[in-house]
């Protein structure tokens, strides 16, 4: 639903949780907005108003969080460790937000801040790790931290898909998890990965074709 | 540990499978979509309010708390302030003196009349005029590339294939034509060009796929 009536809802000045009359399409009165259901935009409005912007932002995380967490987790594989990620994604977001462009897509800028830090993360990782650790011991790395996962079960076809996963360049598995999982528009994943269209279809087939012949070779 | 989440229930979009089924991956068109990890119970139900206590502890860190003057551990006794500027002193006249200033010289008031001058030059800069090449330079030149061109396309014909219609009798080596270009040949001589350019036209007609052929095989590309 795009709430008409933004103005009335976002400046009522005293209790943001009791006042809120939106009006419906009909352009009557009729409910107590729905957060759940206003769009991006007006979530946006909402923000940049002191007395709903801690509201606003709430519904911002629930509506976004679990593509996220799963986007950020397929790549880190721990819990622990995709939630600090995902924890700092949302303050930079509530850092950044005043400044955000609304024309810009916000679903796609979420993205953009989930997948720099979450490569920023793994780039950390690896310095740390190459300090105490050979080459073939780093590489090794996501995959015994697959092997430490609970319920990990080296026979069940879910877990080989995560081994071929892991065996992929760090942008062709950020691609293949955008497209195969979270079934990402080309365009919109051009917009988050700052790559052309053509290069990210490329790279897509290159990471099936890779998996693909892993999967048999098991 | 919860081993499920609501992402995982969702059946793939059919444009998905039919990328798929386009790149020959049926393994992976035959995965199950759900993803094998686990995470806590109830981790997404609570984490929006976790995150907004965590923004808020962010920003009450971001104000400056009042630390208070009391220092917790104790100092050096008196007799160590006493001596201090004395050696302080006394290693600061033995360190050589590093002058922060700019060792370059800048002319009496550079900087103060700087702003102006730009200012001026901008108003006064007419843009310039583009170089203009002659037409005629131009035409001679791309006739000059032309003549070159038919006479080693004759010359590849004749030395590689035999062709249909026999008007050609010279045969002569790439090596040869090369040596009479640099002879004889004027890339100025318009008559000698123009001539050349009509005999094209009237016995063979050369495709632009010939010419690079034979630009790539004689090394003259």
């Amino acid at each position: 639903m795009n709430v008409k009536n933004n103005k009335e809802i976002y400046e009522a000045p005293l209790n943001f949780l009791t006042f809120g009359r939106s009006i419906n399409k009909n352009g009557q009165n009729c409910c107590m907005a729905d957060w759940s259901q206003m769009d991006d935009g007006s979530l946006l409005s909402a923000f940049k108003i002191e007395a709903t912007k801690e509201r606003a932002f709430s519904e911002l995380i629930k509506r976004y969080q679990e593509r996220l967490y799963w986007h950020i987790r397929r790549m880190v594989v721990h819990h622990e460790d995709t939630n600090d990620i995902l924890q700092n994604v949302f303050i930079k977001v509530w850092k950044n937000l005043a400044e955000f462009r609304e024309e810009a897509n916000f679903y796609t800028w979420l993205y953009r801040i989930g997948t720099n830090e979450t490569l920023t993360y793994l780039e950390q990782q690896k310095r740390r790790s190459s300090v105490t650790m050979s080459d073939d011991e780093e590489g090794n790395g996501l995959s015994n931290k697959l092997k430490a996962e609970q319920g990990y079960d080296a026979n069940k076809i879910e877990w080989k898909l995560q081994q071929a996963i892991h065996t992929l360049p760090e942008k062709q598995k950020l691609v293949f998890n955008l497209r195969y999982y979270d079934e990402m528009p080309y365009e919109k994943m051009s917009e988050v990965l700052g790559t052309s269209e053509g290069a990210l279809k490329a790279s897509y087939h290159h990471a099936v074709k890779k998996i693909e012949a892993f999967l048999k070779d098991i | 540990m919860n081993n499920i989440d609501s992402l995982n229930s969702m059946k793939r979009a059919e444009h998905i499978q039919a990328e798929l089924n386009e790149l020959g991956a049926k393994v992976l068109m035959n995965m199950p979509s759900t993803m094998p990890y686990s995470l806590p119970i109830n981790y997404f139900a609570t984490l929006s309010e976790e995150i907004s206590d965590v923004v808020k502890i962010s920003n009450l860190t971001e104000k400056q708390p009042d630390w208070g003057n009391k220092m917790p551990f104790e100092g050096p006794g008196l007799a160590y302030f006493e001596g201090l500027s004395a050696q302080i002193m006394a290693k600061v006249d033995t360190e050589p003196e590093w002058s922060k200033s700019n060792p370059f010289a800048v002319p009496n008031g550079y900087f103060e009349s700087l702003p102006a001058a730009i200012i001026a030059k901008a108003k006064t800069e007419v843009p310039k005029a583009k170089k203009r090449v002659p037409l005629f330079r131009t035409m001679q030149l791309a006739a000059s590339m032309a003549l070159i061109f038919f006479t080693g396309f004759v010359v590849m014909k004749m030395n590689n294939v035999k062709m249909q219609d026999s008007k050609f009798t010279v045969t002569a080596s790439d090596a040869d034509i090369r040596n009479y270009v640099d002879a004889n040949l004027d890339d100025f001589d318009t008559d000698l060009i123009i001539n050349g350019l009509a005999q094209t036209n009237s016995t063979i007609s050369i495709s632009d796929a010939e010419i690079k052929e034979y630009l790539d095989e004689t090394g003259w590309n």
